[in-house]
Order: structure tokens, then C-alpha cells, then sequence
């Protein structure tokens, strides 16, 4: 039963970043239909942004919570920079193409942004530093919890709540509720599409790149390849709760982190990796507009 | 402030964007570097704003009927070809050798992909998986039941096309993003399972001491026998594919690419055909992965990762979509010119990527293919 | 007297979102008969042909085809497989191949025409007896449609009236036992219509049944001998052609002044 509970406890954590990545795939899926390949690069982006920020600072492990912060803003513009310059330099030259141009395009942007960090970084792995607030664990009846997952967990649900009022309260996110559902029509009701094709991409890149930052702390490395394998997890967290629709990609993300966790745990944790293409495959087969998704065809 | 318009344009169209590449790179790649990518990307936007960007862009990635009768150029070409490809290993040491065998190998891959992306438009992102199971079948079929080369041969083929069955059923139904993703996470499962099922597969230390093929009056354990049976299958391959593309299978598939609801409307199982495409794709695979695994004589997981599909991949998009001869000038080029690179080995993949994104803005149907 | 309907549709209805598309349609379609579908636009006409090939499944009632095969919730190529075939508003050709190979998929499908693959791999004499057989009734049909002259022209090049023409005999060459031509006439220059008229009598003559949704009342008093209307959805009457212009509903429903 502990060993339970822990891998609840983990698998939220997991989950929580899987959630706040699959958010920017279902937002920009719902709105240009790409499965916009180069997602998780712009996520591994933001990882080494908040580095950087870490390095500048001189940060010690003795450093306040205002440098995690600090960190989880520096990773969050770098990687809205990025998720702008792919959509404004590779996507929209050819986003009246077919629909496997754009594919390979964004196959090929996310080649291009992981060799880009590979020279521009090395291939070796970076360290975060290990900050000693970050690792103050609780023992709950047994059960671990660490004050680094309490902030992953609670970042998560903050942005996405913040996410879920700006697209359903405010002008902008009304617009994009437009333009995913028919851009012809929002164009003719004066909504600038391409404005909000961007600023979609700016927001979906900006969670990723949070997610990176609390990631980098979390396993205290990373390199230039995290995005690869992470990424289309989130993509299969986000056809979990139907892809195109914000709130399912929340759900999706942290259902798919604990089932990957008690799959580890219980099944075989050398098939971690495979659990989320296996559910992903079934899902398929099952039920394809995911777990909550109204039937399509 | 009041700017002239034309000098605004030219902020706006060539200094804007070179500022912003350099500020956006200066943090991963530091001052030197970012000011080489800035300077690169100007240079781009020149030679697309002055040279390309007057011509009306053909957008949709089109596909090339297969004509009943070759032009006599064209089929000059292909006897010059093939002419080449077997006089020329004589004279080549073993590295080049090794180099052109790859080619073949990559060739049958990129034609058994071609199936699925150039003919029917639907992306498969872990065709090398396919390539994998074909080269396990042989090397377990092999080492532990002693299994020859050339019953292993369709064995590899088929079990691959069974493991084709587990994408197709669940995905060809659906959109073809679905397909994309799913056959990307198939690739990962079985090179988890490759690395991971130790009692079979040897897990990520591979299984050595796979027998060569051997044919009663001759033994094929010099590389250049070897070229010349790789270069045998590619013949067939390429013959077989040809026929099917100008029998009224190929016309399903060209039906389905241009118009899957007409397509229905004139009766034709779209999903079968999609999925016979897909196991036909498969087999192809597999049966490459046979040939490969009794050539190095040793398989491990690490042969068949993510970015070997991608390359695939390219070489198909590379040459022309749906056309076979470009399709074997996609391989050609993606094998040889990395090897004429080598210095800028650190630079490779992010050509390569460049490659792939620039061909889909001017020229998606390929080098070979035709306008749309 | 049922069997003498090839398709019976009864009771049909569709929703999309809270609006009901189709509302309770009953329609008999009558061998041998030309039945003309008119109403104004959104009516719910191009929704009835989704139907009854298979593109929608209506969320109620059925529709029998010959007297014993159900229609609703088959897949459209299973539909077409019992010889229905459908002609869209806005043209569903393959553009970028030439005429006489978009008639010659058509009528891949047919059975006397079918081999298997290993027989295409080896050009058995199977093989090429069925493909110079299925070329020349393909390129058969283009000289019966009139456009045999552009056969090898991209199918996406001919005029609009010419690809209208060609889509129909792709259609032919299906041996449909049930035409579905969803105006056929729109967008055709007088000449063309005329044409059109003359085909669609000869394919009459064929024992091929047709169903034409039209707005052009000139065009369908010459050739229908049933007209059905539709208005919101709704059959709002049914009759001979001479009726359906004196009946007052319809002339209110067109004219619009309820």
C-alpha cells in the first residue's frame, strides 16, 4: 500500500509536467492540426534557459526560492522565443500546404533544434544545481514526499487554471476558441488569424519551457535529447483527453504519469518507456477522440 | 519618426529578422555562432526574397503516375545505372564498397517506404522498426534454431508484415496525423523490447555470429559478393514495385491520394487497400532487415533508432515522392554526400534538417518528382 | 408493390448539433423512374444523398435498397459495391491524373475486370487481357459521355461542364444499378445541358435508375417523372412534374412568402 501511495505520489509529479507539455500540442493541434513535432525541443529549450539563468545569478545550493522562480521565467521566454521563430520561420511559410508537408516540416524543425543545442552546447549532460529547499522531503505515514514535487504539482495546477480563465474569459481566448473551430469564419468576424495562430504558439512554447525548468530540477541533468521521448509522451497525454481540448490534455498528462508510474512499479520498469505507445495504440483502437472526447469521424 | 516606406520594408524584411535570430541563438550558442546563424539567415531570405518568391509555389506534394511506357532517355538512365552499379564495384577498395552496399540497403528501405508516404501520402515514422524485427527474425531464427538464410528470408518479410498489422488495424482507420505518431511510438516499443527482452534478443548487447547466406556453388563472404546479392534484391524489388504501381493497385493507391471520398464512391475498400500498402511496406522492411543481419553478421537495438527512420524518410522525400528512380537518388545522395563530408560531422544533422524543411517550401515533390 | 421501389427510404433523420437537417424524409424511389429531389438551398437534399451513401449515418429511420439490403450505417464503398454511385455537387475527380485512368479506377472494381496481384507482378496473360479489356470500355464510356477526344488531357485541366461529364462516366463504368447525381446540370452552358439530357435519357434507357437533385426546373420537367421537394429538412410534397408547378405550398416555399 506504501509503495503505492509513493507511486501515486510520483506519478502526479511525472504527470503534472506531461500535462503542462501536452497543453501547448492540444492548443496548437486545435488550431492548426499539426502535430507540431519540434514541441518537445522547444520544452528541452526551456530547460537550459533556466540554466542559464541559474548560471548568471550564481546560484548556490543555499540560494531562495526566488531563483527557482527566476529560472522558471528565464526557461519560459526562451522557449516562447523559440516557439515563435519555428512557427514564424518554418510553419508559416507553408501552412496552406498538405498536410504531410507540414508534418515533415516540423519533423525536420525538431531535428534542427536538438542538433542546435547538441553545438551549441555540447552533447554531454549539464547539472542543475541542487538547491537545498528543493529537497526537503516530507515523511508522510511512510510515504515520501519531497518539497520539489509539492512545486511541480503546484506550479502545474496554477498555470493550467490560469490557462483555463484566459481562454474562456478573456477576448484573446475567445478568439483562438474561434479560429480552432472554423478560421474562415473568425477571419471574416475581424479576428486576425495569424496573431493568434502566434500568440498560441508563444503560450503552448511558454509552458513547456516552465515544464523544463521544474524537469531540470527535478533530475537535476539534462541534455540536448530530453525533449525527444518526453515530447511524444505529452502528445499521447493529449489524444488521452482528446486532443484539441485544453482542459482533456490536464487530465490526459497526469492520468498518463500515474498509469506509467504504477506500470513501473507493479508491471516492469524496463518497459516504462513503451507504456504510454502501448496505451496510445489502444486508445487508438478503443476510443480514437480519447478518454473524454466526443465522438467525431 | 518618419521612415521612408522602402527603408522600413527593408528593416522589416531583412534587419528585423536578423536581429532576432541573433538574439534568440546568442544564449544557446554564444556571440560567434549566433552571428554566423544570423548572417546564414539573411542570406536565405535574399536568395528567397530575390530568386524564388516571383514564381507562383506548388504546394501540394504530388506523386507521378506511372507511365505504361518509359521514355527512351529514361530508360537509357536506368540501363547506364544499372550498368554502373555493376561494373563499378570491381574497381572500388572495401570502404567505398561498404559505402555502395549501404546505398542498396538504404535503397530498399526508402522503396518499401515509399509504398506508404510517396504512393498513398500517409507518413510511417518507424519504418525502421520493421527493419529491426526482419533483422532479428534472422538472427534468433539463425543462431537458435539454425534456421537458413533463405527460408528466414520470407520468414523475416512476413513477420514483419504481422507486427504491420498491430499499427494498421487501430490507425488506418483515423486521420493520417494518427498514423504518424503511432508508428513513431511503435519504433520505440520495440526497440525498448529489443533492449529489454534479454532472453531472446541478448538486450542491448545484440546477438553475434549470425551465418552469412550461402548458396551451394558459391559462398558469398566477400563484400563484393555480397554487393552484387544485396544489389540482386534491389532488382527484384524494384521490378516487383513497378508492376504493382502499373496494375490497378497502384491506380488504388493514386485513387486514395488524390481523393479518398471518391475513391469510396467508386467502391474501393479504402482501408483494405491502405492496409495491404502498409503490410507490403512492412515486408519489404523485413526482408532488407534479413539481408542486413547476415551482412554485419551481428544485430543490436542501436541499429534501429528513431532518426535511421527519419533518414529513410528523407531519402523518399529527397528524390520524389512516389517515384522509384528518385527515390534511389534520395538514398544515393543521403549515404554518399555524409560520407564526402566528414569534416563537418558536428554539422550533419542540422543539414540535414535544414534540407528537409527547405524542401518542403520549394520542392515537395522531390528532385524527381513532377509539378503537381 | 414494395418490391418495385429500389430504395426505400423511410423515416429518415438527421441532426446536427440542435438543428435537424432531415426531419422524418419517407421517399420511394421507384424502378425505372427519374425522380428529380428540388427544394430551396439547405433544404437538407445534399444531406439525404450523404445518407443513403453512406457519408452520414442518420440518427433515425432506414433506408432499404432493393427490397432487402439495408443502407444505414454501411461504409460508402460497401454502398457503392451494390452498384450505387453518386455524383458530388462539387465535383470529386482525381485531378491530377489524365481522364481515361480517372474512368479506368472507376471500373477496377468490377468483377470480370479482377486479378490478383501475383498476376500483375508476372503481366499474366490474365493480367493483360483484363487491362486492354477495361481500357477500351473506359475509353468506351468517355466516347458515350462525349469527351472522348480529351481522354488523355489531367482530369483537373477540362473544363468544368467536360469534368462533370467525366465524373458521370466514371460513374457508367461502375454498371450502377443506382445513379445519384447531385446537380449535375449547375454550371453547364445551354449546349452542355442538352447533352446532359440526352445522356441522362440514354442512361435511362439502360434500366439504370437516377436520382437528380436540381434546381433548374426547366431541366428537370424534361426528364424527371417524379419530383420529390424538400423545405427545412421536411418533404413538403411529391407529384408528377406539371403538379409540383401548380402546387401552391411550393411555389410559397421558392418564392418565400410565409
Amino acid at each position: 500500500m506504501r509503495i503505492f501511495i509513493q507511486q501515486i505520489v510520483n506519478g502526479i509529479t511525472t504527470g503534472s509536467v506531461y500535462a503542462l507539455i501536452a497543453l501547448g500540442y492540444t492548443m496548437v493541434y486545435g488550431i492548426i492540426e499539426l502535430i507540431n513535432f519540434a514541441h518537445g525541443e522547444i520544452y528541452m529549450i526551456g530547460a537550459y534557459g533556466g540554466l542559464l539563468v541559474l548560471a548568471l545569478l550564481g546560484a548556490h545550493h543555499s540560494s531562495g526560492i526566488g531563483i527557482v522562480f527566476l529560472a522558471m521565467g528565464g526557461g519560459m521566454l526562451l522557449s516562447m522565443a523559440y516557439g515563435f521563430t519555428v512557427e514564424k520561420f518554418a510553419y508559416k511559410p507553408i501552412r496552406d500546404s498538405s498536410r504531410l508537408s507540414l508534418l515533415i516540416t516540423a519533423l525536420g524543425a525538431s531535428i534542427f533544434l536538438q542538433n542546435f543545442v547538441m553545438i551549441g552546447q555540447g552533447a554531454s549532460d549539464k547539472n542543475y544545481i541542487s538547491l537545498n529547499l528543493l529537497n526537503t522531503a516530507f515523511n508522510i505515514y511512510g510515504v515520501s514526499v519531497t518539497s520539489n514535487q509539492i512545486i511541480i504539482f503546484a506550479v502545474a495546477v496554477i498555470i493550467m487554471l490560469s490557462l483555463d480563465l484566459f481562454v474562456n474569459k478573456t477576448m484573446t481566448g475567445w478568439a483562438m476558441k474561434a479560429t480552432s473551430q472554423d478560421p474562415v469564419t473568425a477571419q471574416l468576424v475581424g479576428i486576425n488569424v495569424d496573431t493568434i495562430i502566434s500568440i498560441t504558439f508563444i503560450i503552448g512554447s511558454g509552458l513547456a519551457g516552465i515544464a523544463g525548468v521544474l524537469v531540470g530540477f527535478y533530475y537535476g541533468m539534462i541534455n540536448f535529447y530530453i525533449g525527444y521521448l518526453v515530447g511524444i509522451k505529452a502528445f499521447t497525454a493529449a489524444v488521452l483527453g482528446g486532443i484539441g481540448d485544453i482542459r482533456g490534455a490536464m487530465v490526459g498528462g497526469l492520468l498518463l504519469g500515474l498509469l506509467e508510474s504504477l506500470g513501473a512499479a507493479y508491471l516492469s520498469s524496463d518497459y516504462k518507456d513503451a507504456f504510454a505507445f502501448i496505451i496510445l495504440i489502444l486508445l487508438l483502437l478503443i476510443k480514437p477522440s480519447g478518454l473524454f472526447g466526443k465522438k467525431q469521424a | 519618426m518618419n521612415l521612408p516606406s522602402s527603408i522600413r520594408s527593408i528593416l522589416k524584411a531583412y534587419i528585423l529578422p536578423l536581429v532576432w535570430i541573433f538574439a534568440v541563438s546568442l544564449p544557446i550558442m554564444g556571440m560567434v555562432r549566433s552571428i554566423f546563424a544570423a548572417v546564414f539567415v539573411l542570406a536565405g531570405l535574399l536568395v528567397f526574397n530575390l530568386f524564388i518568391r516571383k514564381k507562383p509555389r506548388v504546394n501540394k506534394p504530388g506523386f507521378s503516375w506511372a507511365h505504361t511506357r518509359l521514355s527512351s532517355a529514361g530508360r537509357s538512365a536506368w540501363i547506364f545505372a544499372l550498368a554502373a552499379a555493376i561494373i563499378l564495384p570491381l574497381f572500388l577498395n572495401g570502404y567505398s564498397l561498404d559505402v555502395f552496399t549501404s546505398v542498396l540497403f538504404y535503397s530498399m528501405l526508402a522503396l518499401g517506404l515509399n509504398l506508404l508516404v510517396g504512393d498513398l501520402g500517409l507518413l510511417n515514422l518507424g519504418y525502421i522498426a520493421f527493419y529491426g524485427i526482419g533483422a532479428y527474425t534472422y538472427a534468433i531464427l539463425s543462431t537458435k534454431f539454425g534456421i537458413g538464410f533463405w527460408s528466414s528470408m520470407m520468414l523475416g518479410g512476413i513477420v514483419a508484415s504481422a507486427f504491420s498489422l498491430i499499427i494498421a488495424i487501430p490507425t488506418l482507420r483515423l486521420k493520417g496525423d494518427y498514423l504518424a505518431i503511432t508508428t513513431l511510438g511503435f519504433g520505440e516499443i520495440i526497440r525498448i523490447v529489443l533492449n529489454n527482452w534479454d532472453s531472446l534478443t541478448n538486450g542491448p548487447n545484440g546477438i553475434m555470429n549470425i551465418p552469412r547466406p550461402s548458396l551451394p556453388w558459391i559462398q558469398l563472404s566477400t563484400g563484393i559478393r555480397f554487393f552484387y546479392l544485396v544489389l540482386c534484391f534491389v532488382i527484384i524489388q524494384i521490378y516487383i514495385l513497378s508492376r504493382i504501381k502499373r496494375s490497378m493497385f497502384g491506380r488504388y493507391a493514386v485513387a486514395i491520394r488524390e481523393n479518398e471520398r471518391a475513391s469510396e464512391m467508386v467502391a474501393i475498400n479504402t482501408y483494405k487497400v491502405k492496409t495491404l500498402y502498409f503490410m507490403l511496406s512492412a515486408f519489404f522492411g523485413g526482408v532488407a532487415g534479413v539481408l542486413f543481419a547476415s551482412k554485419q553478421m551481428f544485430v543490436s537495438p542501436d541499429s534501429f533508432t528513431f532518426i535511421e527512420s527519419v533518414y529513410v524518410l528523407a531519402m523518399v522525400i529527397l528524390g520524389g515522392m512516389g517515384n522509384i528512380a528518385g527515390v534511389l537518388l534520395g538514398a544515393f545522395t543521403l549515404v554518399v554526400l555524409p560520407e564526402l563530408l566528414r569534416e563537418f560531422v558536428i554539422y550533419r544533422m542540422l543539414i540535414f534538417a535544414l534540407l528537409l524543411i527547405t524542401m518542403m517550401l520549394f520542392k515537395p515533390n522531390g528532385l524527381l518528382g513532377k509539378k503537381a | 408493390m414494395e418490391n418495385s421501389a429500389i430504395l426505400s427510404i423511410d423515416n429518415v433523420g438527421v441532426m446536427f448539433g440542435g438543428l435537424k437537417a432531415l426531419d422524418g424524409v419517407t421517399i420511394d424511389i421507384k424502378k425505372g423512374e427519374v425522380l428529380c429531389i428540388i427544394g430551396p438551398n439547405g433544404a437538407g437534399k445534399t444531406t439525404l444523398f450523404n445518407c443513403i451513401t453512406g457519408f452520414l449515418k442518420p440518427s433515425s429511420g432506414s433506408i432499404l435498397y432493393d427490397g432487402s439490403v439495408e443502407l444505414t450505417g454501411r461504409r460508402p464503398y460497401e454502398i457503392a459495391s451494390q452498384g450505387i454511385y453518386r455524383s458530388f455537387q462539387n465535383l470529386a475527380l482525381f485531378a491530377n491524373i489524365s481522364a481515361v485512368e480517372n474512368v479506368l479506377i472507376g471500373g477496377s472494381k468490377r468483377a470480370e475486370f479482377s486479378y490478383g496481384i501475383t498476376d500483375a507482378i508476372f503481366r499474366t496473360k490474365k493480367f493483360l487481357t483484363m487491362e486492354s479489356a477495361l481500357r477500351q470500355e473506359a475509353i468506351g464510356m468517355l466516347e458515350f459521355v462525349g469527351i472522348a477526344g480529351k481522354k488523355d488531357n489531367k482530369a483537373g485541366e477540362l473544363s468544368y461542364g467536360e469534368r462533370k461529364l467525366l465524373e458521370l462516366a466514371r460513374g457508367l463504368i461502375t454498371k450502377p444499378k443506382l445513379l445519384l447525381l447531385d446537380e449535375p446540370a449547375a454550371g453547364l452552358n445551354p449546349t452542355e445541358k442538352t447533352e446532359l439530357v440526352l445522356a441522362i435519357k440514354k442512361i435511362r434507357e439502360q434500366k439504370i435508375n437516377v436520382v437528380l437533385i436540381e434546381h433548374d426546373m426547366r431541366f428537370v420537367s424534361d426528364i424527371a417523372n417524379w419530383i420529390v421537394v424538400l423545405d427545412y429538412g421536411k418533404k413538403l410534397a411529391e407529384g408528377l412534374p406539371d403538379d409540383i408547378k401548380k402546387n401552391k405550398a411550393v411555389i410559397e416555399a421558392y418564392l418565400g412568402t410565409r
